[in-house]
């Protein structure tokens, strides 16, 4: 069954490298939506429910990847695996997102060997 | 989270690192290699920056020719050239530009430590006062990258 996808960077360019990222990672079994901040990510969820994973950015403005993942993980979306992809990653940060949530956190850029390593045991009922 | 500071005692190891950064960034971006190269910084008119805000500060300023965004931009929106529009070119200079910062302060940063950075933003070059200016130059294809580190 195909894979909805939410994509959520304030910049078009990081949008469309995760994309493709991702659309090897899943091998083309997948359909997108994007949104450019937390706000419109939380808007886009709420008009599709389908949405099986995101990919989001940490730093937006309007609101974070931070107040993204926090609203999500306490709203009925709470169960969609969430990737974060940032250039601000590190270590400790990995944790922290983790603590709340995330289900992997990726330094920019990524690849789409790093993305497939994460959803494949997904796809295939595995836990992470 | 505790604050650390650039300082001039450190230039070499900072170049280096800034070097990696760019390197890295640009293997994965557009497979490519770089070359360091020396040349003078140009400050005209606006220019591209990045603040980090924590827990150094300080901040990066970018000159990327527009033939080097058009391509970084072509190769991964998949459109010819001639379609960029100048906002998607900021936004890919910008997301060059993040990336390579963040790459800098992730081997800046304490194990343990966290870092941010704020968003890109065009600035006036000349409402940037430093004390401390580090200058690279990197030739990547046919253009020249300018990075600049300053505190």
């Amino acid at each position: 069954m195909q894979k909805k996808i939410l994509v959520v960077d304030d910049s078009a360019l990081a949008r469309r490298f995760v994309r493709q990222c991702a659309e090897i990672a899943m091998g083309s079994d997948c359909s997108f939506v994007e949104a450019s901040n937390g706000k419109d990510a939380l808007a886009a969820l709420a008009s599709n429910p389908d949405v099986w994973l995101v990919l989001t950015d940490l730093n937006m403005p309007l609101m974070d990847g931070f107040e993204f993942l926090k609203q999500v993980k306490s709203s009925p979306y709470a169960k969609i695996h969430v990737i974060v992809v940032s250039s601000i990653q590190s270590e400790a940060r990995s944790l922290e997102l983790k603590q709340q949530g995330a289900l992997a956190v990726l330094p920019k850029p990524i690849s789409p060997a790093k993305v497939k390593e994460i959803v494949e045991p997904l796809l295939k009922g595995g836990a992470v | 989270m505790s604050k650390q500071e650039f300082t001039p005692q450190n230039i070499s190891e900072y170049e280096e690192k800034i070097f990696e950064a760019v390197q890295a960034t640009f293997e994965n971006l557009l497979f490519c290699e770089i070359e360091k190269v020396n040349q003078e910084f140009h400050l005209d008119g606006e220019i591209l920056c990045l603040d980090i805000i924590e827990p150094y500060k300080g901040f990066f300023l970018v000159s990327i020719p527009k033939s080097l965004s058009a391509e970084i931009a072509s190769t991964v929106l998949g459109i010819d050239a001639e379609m960029l529009t100048d906002s998607l070119l900021v936004d890919s200079s910008g997301e060059v530009l993040n990336t390579i910062a963040g790459h800098f302060l992730r081997s800046m940063v304490k194990e343990g430590g966290t870092f941010n950075l704020g968003l890109p933003r065009i600035v006036k070059a000349t409402e940037l006062p430093a004390s401390h200016v580090i200058n690279t130059h990197f030739a990547i294809g046919e253009g020249v990258l300018g990075l600049s580190l300053r505190w």
